[in-house]
């Protein structure tokens, strides 16, 4: 009776596809040896392969690619975890030699001209040391490090060499970290927002002083967009800002292209409004935890004020862009903007969490108070006051929450087992000049994350640029925030197809427009994005944020 | 109680009232009162002891006949005790007359003047009486002369009551023709009242199969109306565009062999429809379900015919071109059929309410019978109409009056079928020259004690509120046929349900 | 993603192919079955069902040869498959029994009267089915062009399951 439309390849290839590659990749770094890369930085690479197979091809969902990320690191990289629960690494003294400065040491100890001293039970440090002479099973290596009676780790290979276990909770902990309780605080604000329809109630104030010419509209449809969705998921603005939008598009006639104007403008104000605040999207989270796990913190306010004028300027061109692409035929419209404004008790507070947690967020270089701390704000206010019941509490974006919590999760175990830094040290960075390097991260990023979740490319680029700011590979000119920042802010750029962000989908949904019609867009808007990211980057941000 | 009896109490009464006006008066030359049933008491005191009283003393049982009209009376009698009827035969039949009581006299006129007896007179209760001749009554007034005087005031007290009485019946008898001939104008009014509502009820059944008529064609012709303006609705919108494009085809022949392979296509069932789509699909599996939906309408020839363009992606402009000509010409002949069947529906409801007011005519009757299945079609959706209707001599009728005899039937038997079975008419010719036609039902059937009342107009079997007015149908069906000198009955069928047979006389002229 | 499925249900082929060709439209997102009698609307829902699909609209007419209309309606609403269905009955002629019977037993969503207007009936079943996939799907995205997109936002907004990610 029915003959679904074929596909290419049925869905499940893609999952069994997927699948096998995620196992492979896992298994890979168990029977390869990777000389420089310590055990756990073998398991984390097998974590790190089966994440990135998962994440891209997702034959699971990607939230469900989180949770699998942390329980592997919980079982495989803890310190309670089965394989680092009684370790402990084997000890060797190094024994003197005739020669000054000159030691004897079993040759299990020494890999490329590297070993480890045994600072702990379960702690080393790797210095480097000159080899002198090898005899059967034993090398006379050279060094100033070392001292009568210092005891090296005999075993090179040995799993806790080069790796540090940490906690279980340190795992489980990221699920609560700040960034998390910031996101959580947003979903929460949003959601109440939606509730009293103050979403709805606010466009359409905000749409009033546009008049009613084509043009105008349009540049108050995208202002709105992104105002709202740098405080509320891309999405959720999207569907919102849509049902505003349909109404006008269907008093335009089919081949008008005003239409298609209309449908663009508005995914685009929503993906670019993102970047404007920590909160907006996910990869915002990603770049902000890293960089708070460096000890680099950025805050709110500043931020806002390294990302808003990027907005702004990538706002104003791409209505520039659509202006020259589809020039509306149409000259006015009737807009019927009421707004009605739930002026209950309930939203009353609603309104008042809303303004002081907005407030409290954007000085925060002000005050000082983190932002993670000023998110509790709604969370407990929104729910003392029941402005938030439980179906609401349980109808929040969770899994959002859990798709940072992994990723960042993962960022951590690529840092500390020397993953991240073993993965980029194959290249000589520094020859290359910062501003190419910055170029090189926002173009993969950008293409990443136009086939990817935002968040998964954050995920994967950014400990490897942190590694590299940390390493000194890069050399010295690299700046860790400015990278990290220009890789969040490109993977925010991405919009060339519909499956680039779930903002692209809702208005392909339309079916006012043709995929061509994004591609055409997307693309040129990512371009000019990173060129103007990168301006920022060499000519602004460097005065902002160091 | 019947008539009799309720005059007889009457006679009761009235002679009471007469007696008692006449006792308090008292009636006398003397001017004693004369008082009956002291005159009772008196002779029945004096009855032991007498002999000659005793032997005229007789008593008769209830209802026997004390005396008879015509016959003759030498005696005359004094009731006792109980009472007597008088009455007169009349050619067919007895007239009460009057009722008598104790102390009243009997055979009074015809013992005085030897005429024969006017009135019968017979025991209305045991009666005891005095029966005297003429020479005893002699004797007794010798013998009791006390007795004579109040005899002779007596006997003229009972003329002058009787004549009292006739006096008192006279008038009554007025006031009660009064009475009567305001009974009898209430009466009239009162059957112009039932006139009126008969008619009431008949128009009301009329409206009750108009109304059934007319849903029923809303439906019959909704359909095809429905039909016709939407293919014209797409012939409008896709002609423009096919006369524009029929130039990009290599063959411009196609198009005019499409939209005549259209206009000719037999409607595939919608079983073999989804067959073919589903072929078509694992075959044009690019292709949008609509355009495969088009493409399983056409013949294999067709099919064939576009299997190049609808291969490929890259020419949808020509397999639409294609598809919408075939398509064009199904919608053309879907026109013609719509236009056809509306146009016959309208002939048909045209010839069946011809005006029934006019002169009868000369007609088939069998023709109003598929007049009226066509015209209430949609009751017979689920019900197979069995016709054998073979060549009969016409009828002279009104036409329309008999096509509502048919729909009331039909109807019947649909609603005792609850529209679903079989219905089967048949007609033919008797032996004596009559048309007879049957409609017959497997339905319940009619059960025999019904079968006398379902012509009646108060019979129904219909419960209140669902199909009104209806009840009075098989009444106005009778009366119709009767007008048109025919008969209607009702039998069962063999085989089960109910058969109408309705007889008209054959038109013999030329 | 299960199908969803337009069912149209008239005795007449010629009406029952201009009921068909007015909601062509649709037809990319829900294919259209045609059955042309209450018997093989049976069998084509008992298919959809097997191949696990939803029946979303069903477009009846009245009048037909065995079981009529309301009676597949009312049918329809008793069994748990297509209790969810929306119910359209498209006729020249229900008696106002037949009518109440439907709204009260059969949920009838809506009355289309014989001839009918085509935007009208489009309209009618893109509100049904807009009501349909909201009330039953979980992805409304696929459903949006064809359908009341208002609604569907209004929708995806009130639902707030679509996130970032």
């Amino acid at each position: 009776m029915r003959t679904k439309e074929k596909q290419r390849f049925p869905a499940w290839t893609k999952t069994a596809v997927g699948l096998t590659l995620g196992i492979i990749g896992f298994c890979i770094p168990l029977f390869v040896h990777f000389d420089g890369l310590s055990f756990a930085g073998h398991l984390t690479l097998g974590i790190f392969l089966v994440a990135a197979a998962f994440w891209m091809l997702e034959p699971i969902p990607i939230y469900a690619t989180s949770m699998l990320v942390i329980f592997l690191q919980i079982v495989l990289l803890s310190t309670q975890g089965p394989l680092y629960q009684n370790a402990e690494l084997p000890s060797y003294t190094v024994e003197q030699t005739a020669q000054e400065e000159v030691w004897r040491i079993p040759d299990s100890a020494l890999q490329n001209n590297t070993v480890f001293l045994r600072t702990g039970a379960r702690s080393s440090e790797e210095i480097q040391i000159e080899v002198v002479e090898t005899e059967n099973g034993f090398v006379f290596v050279r060094s100033d490090e070392i001292s009568s009676g210092t005891e090296i780790v005999s075993d090179v290979n040995h799993i806790l060499t080069g790796y540090t276990p940490a906690s279980y909770t340190v795992f489980m902990g990221t699920l609560a970290s700040p960034i998390i309780i910031l996101f959580l605080g947003g979903f929460m604000l949003a959601a109440a927002a939606v509730k009293y329809n103050l979403d709805k109630n606010l466009t359409n104030v905000l749409l009033k002083p546009f008049g009613e010419k084509p043009m105008f509209i349009i540049l108050g449809l995208m202002l709105v967009t992104a105002v709202l969705s740098a405080f509320m998921s891309n999405t959720a603005t999207t569907a919102m800002m849509m049902t505003v939008a349909i109404p006008i598009a269907l008093q335009v006639s089919k081949e008008d292209k005003f239409r298609i104007m209309l449908a663009l403008s508005i995914p685009i104000a929503a993906n670019l409004g993102g970047m404007a605040t920590p909160i907006g999207t996910p990869p915002n989270a990603i770049v902000i935890s890293a960089l708070n796990a460096q000890g680099e913190s950025i805050a709110f306010g500043t931020w806002m004020l390294i990302a808003v004028p990027l907005v702004l300027v990538m706002l104003l061109s791409a209505w520039g862009l659509m202006r020259v692409m589809y020039p509306p035929t149409i000259t006015r419209f009737k807009l019927e903007l009421d707004s009605a404004f739930d002026k209950s008790g309930k939203a009353i507070i609603m309104y008042f969490v809303f303004a002081l947690t907005v407030v409290l967020w954007i000085t925060e270089a002000q005050h000082g108070i983190p932002s993670g701390m000023v998110a509790f704000l709604p969370i407990m206010g929104l729910t003392v006051s029941s402005v938030l019941e439980k179906e609401d509490i349980r109808s929040l974006p969770w899994e959002v929450l859990w798709l940072v919590a992994g990723g960042i999760a993962l960022g951590i175990s690529m840092e500390n087992t020397g993953l991240a830094v073993w993965l980029v040290s194959s290249i000589s960075w520094d020859v290359f000049p910062q501003i190419v390097l910055l170029l090189v991260f926002g173009f993969v990023a950008l293409m990443l994350s136009n086939f990817l979740s935002n968040t998964v490319t954050a995920t994967l680029l950014i400990p490897l640029a942190v590694s590299m700011g940390t390493s000194g590979i890069a050399g010295d000119g690299f700046s860790l925030v400015i990278s990290a920042v220009m890789i969040g802010m490109a993977c925010n750029m991405a919009m060339l197809l519909p499956i680039s962000t779930p903002p692209n989908a809702i208005a392909m949904s339309t079916g006012y427009i043709k995929t061509a019609d994004m591609v055409k867009i997307g693309s040129i808007i990512g371009i000019i994005g990173l060129f103007v990211a990168l301006a920022y980057a060499v000519l602004f941000w460097p005065a902002v944020l160091l | 109680m019947s008539s009799e009896d309720k005059y007889m109490r009457y006679l009761k009464e009235s002679r009471e009232k007469v007696q008692k006006r006449s006792n308090t008066i008292g009636i006398g030359s003397s001017g004693r009162r004369l008082d009956k049933n002291a005159f009772v008491k008196n002779i029945k005191e004096l009855l032991p002891g007498s002999e000659l009283l005793s032997s005229h003393y007789q008593t008769y049982k209830q209802g026997e006949i004390i005396l008879r009209e015509g016959q003759e009376n030498k005696r005359l009698f004094v009731i006792l005790d109980g009472y007597v009827k008088q009455s007169k035969q009349t050619d067919e039949f007895e007239i009460a007359i009057d009722l008598q009581g104790p102390g009243d006299f009997m055979g009074l006129l015809s013992f005085q003047t030897g005429e024969r007896v006017f009135t019968t007179a017979r025991a209305s209760s045991d009666v005891e009486v005095l029966r005297v001749g003429q020479s005893s009554l002699d004797q007794i007034q010798e013998n009791y002369p006390e007795i004579s005087r109040v005899i002779q005031g007596l006997i003229f007290s009972n003329l002058s009551e009787r004549y009292r009485r006739v006096v008192t019946l006279h008038m009554e008898i007025a006031q009660l023709s009064r009475q009567l001939e305001e009974e009898r104008n209430n009466l009239r009014d009162t059957i112009n009242e039932l006139e009126k509502t008969r008619n009431l009820l008949i128009n009301q059944e009329k409206m009750a199969t108009l109304g059934e008529l007319t849903a029923g064609l809303a439906h019959e012709i909704n359909n095809p109306a429905s039909a016709l303006l939407r293919s014209v609705d797409y012939l409008m919108r896709v002609l423009p565009d096919m006369t524009e494009q029929a130039g990009a085809l290599p063959d411009t022949g196609l198009v005019r062999h499409f939209l005549e392979a259209g206009m000719s296509r037999e409607i595939r069932s919608t079983d073999q429809q989804r067959e073919k789509m589903k072929q078509l699909q694992e075959r044009y599996s690019h292709l949008s379900r609509s355009v495969i939906r088009d493409m399983s309408e056409l013949g294999d020839e067709l099919l064939e015919k576009v299997a190049s363009y609808a291969k490929s992606d890259d020419k949808p402009k020509s397999l639409r071109l294609l598809l919408d000509s075939h398509k064009a010409g199904v919608f053309l002949a879907s026109i013609q059929l719509s236009t056809g069947r509306i146009g016959h529906l309208v002939k048909s409801l045209k010839s069946y309410s011809r005006d029934s007011r006019a002169e009868p005519e000369v007609a088939d009757i069998r023709l109003g019978i598929q007049e009226t299945l066509m015209i209430i079609g949609n009751r017979l959706k689920d019900i197979n109409v069995e016709l054998n209707l073979p060549e009969i001599p016409m009828v002279k009728c009104y036409v329309g009056e008999l096509n509502q005899v048919w729909t009331n039937i039909i109807i019947n038997s649909c609603d005792a079928m609850e529209d679903k079975g079989r219905l089967f008419i048949n007609c033919g010719t008797s032996s004596d020259g009559e048309v007879w036609v049957t409609i017959a039902d497997d339905g319940p059937g009619v059960p025999d004690n019904l079968k006398s009342k379902i012509f009646e107009s108060s019979f129904t079997t219909k419960t209140a509120g669902g199909d009104f007015g209806l009840g009075i149908g098989l009444a106005i069906t009778r009366g119709v046929v009767q007008k048109h000198s025919g008969s209607i009955s009702v039998r069962d069928r063999m085989g089960g349900g109910a058969e109408f047979i309705i007889r008209l006389p054959a038109y013999k002229g030329k | 993603m299960s199908t969803i499925y337009i069912l149209c249900v008239e005795d007449e082929p010629e009406v029952l192919d201009v009921i068909v060709r007015d909601l062509s439209a649709l037809e990319d997102v829900f294919p259209i079955e045609m059955a042309v009698s209450a018997d093989e609307a049976r069998n084509i829902i008992k298919e959809i069902k097997e191949q696990g699909d939803k029946v979303g609209l069903a477009i009846c007419d009245h009048v037909m040869p065995g079981d009529k209309g309301v009676e597949l309606m009312i049918e329809m609403q008793g069994d748990e498959f297509t209790e969810r269905t929306r119910k359209v009955l498209l006729t020249g002629q229900a008696g106002l029994d037949a009518t109440v019977e439907a709204v009260n037993h059969a949920r009838l969503n809506r009355y289309i009267a014989k001839p009918w207007d085509p935007d009208n009936l489009v309209s009618v079943a893109r509100d049904e089915l807009t009501t349909f996939v909201i009330e039953n799907e979980k992805d409304l995205l696929p459903y949006m062009g064809a359908l009341d997109a208002k609604r569907i936002q209004e929708a995806i907004r009130a639902r707030g399951t679509i996130s970032d990610y």
